[in-house]
C-alpha cells in the first residue's frame, strides 16, 4: 500500500515528539521554566544509551539513561533554576547556558560526528507488500506506555496529585502541606527523564549527534502551545497530527519542504488560537 | 447624559457579573458605585474602559457607542481610569509616569517637539495636584503605598479626561491618607465627571452627588446619599454587613 | 551636568578610537573589529525589542539572514553597488519583520516567544530546500562589489570603514529614537502594557513598529555580514544564532545602549582568545558565564556597574 510506511513513520515520530513535548509541558506548567535545554536532555539520553547499551542491553540501558538524566535534571533544577522560579525570561537564559555547557561537554567527549546505534531487535515485519522495522513499532509502544503511565501517575498517585495541586495553585498547595520544593525537583527530573527516554528510543533510528536536540525543542514548544499548555492528550494529538502531516507530505514533496509546511501550519494555528487548540480561552 | 449603558451584560463562564444593567451618568456629577463584594462594580468600570468586552448590551459616551472599541481608543475619547492596585510604571520616575498620561497616541508621538513646554507645564501641574512635586525624579517603585495611589490617580488626571473612573481610590490607605485623596477628589468635583467604586462609606457619603447600589450585577437602588442611607433594601443587603 | 560631560567626552574618545583603529591595528584585528561592530548592531536589534519594549524575540536571526541573502542574491543577479545593497538589506529585514510581527504582536506572553521562533526553523528549512539558490548546507560564496568602485571588501580596512559608518549611524539613530515620544512609549509597553493601553497608547501598533525597526537593524547587520565575510548560509537563521544576540545583550545589560556594545565586545574577544588555546572551550565557557550572569548579575555588566555607581 502506498503511503503505509509514511503513515507508520508519522505515527512513531508523533509519539516521540509527544513524549518530548509532555516533559516540556510539565516543566513549563509546574515550574514556569522555559526549558530551552530540553532537547539537550533528549540528546543526553541518546548518548548515555549509546554508551550503556552494549553492557546493559537495550532495556537496561534505557532505564539507566532515564534515571541518570533525571538525576542530572534534578541537580540542575536545584542548583541553577530554583532561584529563578517565576522569572521565565531568566530561565530561558539559564537553560540556554545549560544547553551550551552540556552540548559542548558531550561534543568534546564523544566527538562531533553522528554515531549510528544498531537496531536492538533486528526484527523486520512483513506488512502486505512492504517490510517495516519492528523496532519502530516497539518505540511507539514504549512511548504510549510511558505517556499512559504519566497520566496514571498524575491522576492516581499521591505524588501525582501533589504535582497537579502545585500546577493549579502553588500557594494553596503549600498551605495544604504539599512538599512544594520536592515536587519541583521531581517534576524537573520527570520531565528531563521523559526527554531522555525519547532520546534513547530514537537513537537506533536516527543515530546520536551532539546537536540532535537543537531542532526538536522548538517543535516540542510549538506542539505544547498548540496542544494547550497543561493538556496532556491535546499535546499528544497535536504531536501525532503534526508528525503525520509531515510524513504524508513527503509522498508529494521533498522532506525539507514537508517539514517546512508542517511548521508553517503549526505557526498559523498558534496565531489563530494562541490559547491552544484544546486550551480554554484565558479569563480576561 | 455623558455616559449611558443599555442592557449591559457580562458573563464569566456561566456566571453573570453584570446583568442587563441600565446605568446613566450626568456630565460633571460625582457618582459613587457601591455594593457588596462580587456585585460587579469593578467589572462595570472595566467594561466602560474597554478592558472587557460586554457579552451583550451597549455603552455610549455622549451618545456615541464605545463598547466595541479597544481601551486606547476609549481613552482618547476622554475616559481615564485609576486602578485599585496602582498600575504605574515602576522603573520610570514619577514625572515620567505623569508624562506618560499627558502624551498619548502614536499620531502625536513624532511631532510634539513644539509641545515640549506645554507638556512639561501640564506634568508640573498634575504633580502639584497629587502633592508629589518634590518626588518628581524618584523611580515610582520607591514611593510609599499611599503615594503610589496618588500617582495612580495622577496618571489618569494627566490625560485631562472628561470622565474619570476611580476604582477604590482609598483602599488600603490610612485615615490621613484617605483625607488627602478626598481633598484631591473634591478639587476635581464640578470640573470632571467622576465615577468611583468605593467601600469607605465616609468617603462615599461625603463626596457623592448620587449613589448607585449594585447587587448581583443589577441596579438595586439609586439616589442621593440621604435616600440611599434610608433605603431599607440597601440597609438589608449592604449597610447591615458593614455594621 | 558633569556626568553628562564625561559621557560626551567618553563617547567622543570612543568614536575617535574607532575611526583611527585601522592605523594602529593589524589587518586581522581590523577585520575582527568590523565583525564585532556588525554583531553589536545585531544585538541592538534584540535590545530594542527586549530591553526597551519588553518583547522577547527568539527570531532576530531570521531578519539577519534575510538581510544577508538579499545582498547575496542581488549580487548574483544584478551586481548593484553597496549604496543599494545595504538599504535593500534594511528594507527586506523590515518587510519580513512586518510580516511576522503583524501576527506575532497579537499574541501575548510566552506564545510570542514561540511564534517568533517558528520562522527561524522555516527559514533554515527553506534555505536547505532551495539549495540551488541558497547554497544549502554549504552556504554561498559571493563576490562583493567594490566600494566606491575601487576598494575591495577583501581588504579588512575597507570592510571596516564600510561597517563603521553604519554602526555609528545606527547607534545615533537609536539614541535619537529612544528619546522621542515614540521611544518613550516603547518603555511604557515594557513596563506595563495593559496600563499603557488604558492611557491611550495603541500598544499593538507600538509593538509592531518596534518589531519592524528591529527587523531593519538586524537586516542591516546581516547585509554587512554578507559583504564583510563574502559568505552567507541558511543556518544563520537558526534560533541558536538569535540566542547569541540575546546573550550578548543580557551579559552586557539589556535596556541600555551601552550594554550590547560591552557584552558583544567582551564575549567575542573571549571567543577569539579562547579559540587559540582551546577550540571548543568558548561555548562551554559561555554556557557557564551565562548561568553565572543570570544568577548573580541579572542586569548584566552595565546594569551592575550603573547600580554600583548609583548606589
Amino acid at each position: 500500500m502506498i503511503g503505509l510506511p509514511q503513515l507508520l513513520n508519522g505515527f512513531v515520530w508523533g509519539w516521540i515528539v509527544a513524549l518530548v513535548a509532555l516533559g516540556l509541558n510539565l516543566i513549563y506548567g509546574i515550574l514556569g521554566i522555559i526549558n530551552v535545554a530540553h532537547g539537550t536532555f533528549y540528546m543526553l539520553g541518546a548518548v548515555i544509551a549509546l554508551v550503556l547499551l552494549p553492557s546493559l542491553g537495550f532495556w537496561g540501558g534505557l532505564l539507566a539513561a532515564c534515571i541518570l538524566v533525571g538525576l542530572i535534571g534534578a541537580v540542575t533544577e536545584r542548583l541553577v533554576l530554583r532561584p529563578l522560579l517565576d522569572r521565565p525570561v531568566m530561565t530561558i537564559l539559564a537553560t540556554f547556558g545549560i544547553l551550551l555547557a552540556l552540548e559542548q561537554t558531550v561534543g568534546l567527549t564523544f566527538g562531533l560526528s553522528n554515531r549510528a546505534v544498531p537496531d536492538p531487535f533486528g526484527l523486520q515485519l512483513r506488512l502486505g507488500s512492504i517490510t517495516y522495522p519492528g523496532y519502530r513499532l516497539v518505540v511507539a509502544l514504549c512511548a504510549m506506555l510511558a505517556i499512559g503511565g504519566l497520566d496514571l501517575f498524575l491522576k492516581r498517585t499521591r505524588w501525582g496529585s501533589w504535582v497537579r495541586a502545585v500546577n493549579q495553585h502553588r500557594e494553596l498547595a503549600l498551605v495544604q502541606g504539599v512538599p512544594v520544593p520536592r515536587v519541583y525537583s521531581l517534576t524537573f527530573a520527570l520531565g528531563t527523564g521523559l526527554a531522555a527516554l525519547s532520546g534513547v528510543l530514537v537513537a537506533p533510528i536516527v543515530g546520536v549527534h551532539y546537536l540532535m536536540g537543537v531542532d526538536i525543542v522548538i517543535l516540542a514548544f510549538v506542539v505544547v502551545i498548540v496542544g494547550g499548555t497543561g493538556n496532556l492528550w491535546g499535546t499528544v494529538l497535536v504531536a501525532i497530527g503534526a508528525a503525520e502531516l509531515e510524513n504524508l507530505l513527503t509522498l508529494v514533496t521533498r522532506p525539507t519542504a514537508a517539514r517546512m509546511i508542517t511548521f508553517l501550519a503549526l505557526g498559523l494555528l498558534l496565531v489563530i488560537r494562541p490559547q491552544g487548540l484544546f486550551g480554554e480561552k484565558q479569563a480576561e | 447624559m455623558l455616559l449611558t449603558t443599555r442592557n449591559l451584560t457580562k458573563h464569566f463562564g456561566g456566571v453573570a457579573a453584570i446583568q442587563g444593567l441600565d446605568f446613566q451618568v450626568d456630565a460633571l456629577e460625582t457618582r459613587a458605585v457601591i455594593g457588596p463584594n462580587g456585585a460587579g462594580k469593578t467589572t462595570l468600570l472595566r467594561l466602560i474602559m474597554g478592558e472587557l468586552t460586554p457579552t451583550r448590551g451597549e455603552i455610549f459616551l455622549n451618545g456615541q457607542p464605545i463598547h466595541h472599541l479597544p481601551s486606547h481608543r476609549i481613552a482618547r475619547l476622554g475616559i481615564a481610569k485609576a486602578f485599585q492596585i496602582p498600575q504605574i510604571f515602576p522603573s520610570l520616575t514619577v514625572a515620567q509616569n505623569v508624562q506618560a498620561g499627558v502624551g498619548h497616541g502614536l499620531a502625536s508621538l513624532w511631532l510634539n517637539g513644539g509641545r515640549q513646554a506645554q507638556i512639561r507645564e501640564r506634568v508640573a501641574q498634575v504633580l502639584d495636584q497629587i502633592h508629589l512635586a518634590d518626588k518628581a525624579d524618584l523611580p515610582a517603585s520607591e514611593l510609599a503605598h499611599g503615594e503610589q495611589k496618588r500617582l495612580e490617580i495622577g496618571l489618569a488626571l494627566a490625560q485631562s479626561p472628561q470622565l474619570l473612573l476611580l476604582d477604590e481610590p482609598t483602599a488600603g490607605l490610612s485615615h490621613a491618607e484617605t483625607d488627602e485623596i478626598m481633598q484631591l477628589i473634591r478639587s476635581l468635583q464640578g470640573k470632571t465627571t467622576l465615577v468611583m467604586v468605593e467601600h469607605d462609606m465616609r468617603v462615599v457619603m461625603s463626596l457623592a452627588d448620587t449613589i448607585s447600589v449594585l447587587h448581583f450585577g443589577q441596579l438595586l437602588a439609586q439616589g442621593t446619599p440621604q435616600e440611599i442611607r434610608a433605603n431599607p433594601k440597601v440597609q438589608e443587603i449592604y449597610l447591615s454587613q458593614h455594621g | 551636568m558633569s556626568g553628562n560631560r564625561w559621557q560626551l567626552l567618553a563617547g567622543a574618545a570612543g568614536i575617535l578610537g574607532l575611526v583611527l583603529a585601522p592605523t594602529f591595528l593589524d589587518s586581522f584585528w581590523v577585520f575582527f573589529l568590523a565583525e564585532i561592530l556588525l554583531f553589536i548592531l545585531f544585538a541592538q536589534s534584540f535590545n530594542l525589542l527586549f530591553g526597551y519594549t519588553g518583547l522577547l524575540s527568539l527570531g532576530q536571526s531570521v531578519y539577519f539572514t534575510v538581510g544577508a541573502y538579499t545582498v547575496a542574491l542581488l549580487i548574483r543577479q544584478w551586481k548593484p553597488g553597496v549604496g543599494l545593497l545595504l538599504p535593500a538589506g534594511v528594507l527586506t529585514g523590515m518587510v519580513s519583520a512586518a510580516l511576522v510581527g503583524s501576527l506575532a504582536v497579537r499574541v501575548r506572553g510566552h506564545g510570542f516567544i514561540i511564534i517568533t521562533a517558528v520562522p527561524t526553523v522555516v527559514l533554515v528549512l527553506l534555505g536547505q530546500d532551495q539549495s540551488a539558490w541558497t547554497g544549502g548546507d554549504n552556504g554561498l560564496n559571493i563576490i562583493p562589489p567594490k566600494l566606491l568602485g575601487q576598494y575591495s571588501f577583501f581588504d579588512p580596512t575597507v570592510s571596516y570603514y564600510a561597517v563603521l559608518p553604519c554602526f555609528l549611524a545606527t547607534m545615533f539613530f537609536l539614541r535619537w529614537l529612544l528619546a522621542t515620544p515614540l521611544g518613550q512609549a516603547f518603555l511604557l509597553v515594557r513596563e506595563n502594557e495593559a496600563r499603557a493601553a488604558v492611557l491611550g497608547y495603541d500598544t499593538l501598533r507600538l509593538k509592531f513598529v518596534a518589531f519592524v525597526i528591529a527587523g531593519g537593524i538586524a537586516g542591516l547587520a546581516g547585509a554587512l555580514d554578507a559583504l564583510v565575510t563574502a559568505y552567507v548560509i541558511p543556518s544563520s537563521a537558526s534560533w541558536t544564532v538569535a540566542a547569541d544576540a540575546i546573550i550578548w545583550t543580557l551579559v552586557g545589560g539589556a535596556g541600555t545602549l551601552l550594554g550590547p556594545v560591552v557584552g558583544t565586545g567582551v564575549l567575542l574577544f573571549a571567543r577569539e582568545f579562547l579559540s587559540d588555546i582551546w577550540a571548543h572551550g568558548y561555548p562551554l565557557l559561555l554556557g557557564l558565564v551565562l548561568i553565572g550572569v543570570v544568577l548573580f548579575a541579572p542586569q548584566g555588566v552595565v546594569g551592575a556597574l550603573r547600580k554600583r555607581m548609583g548606589g
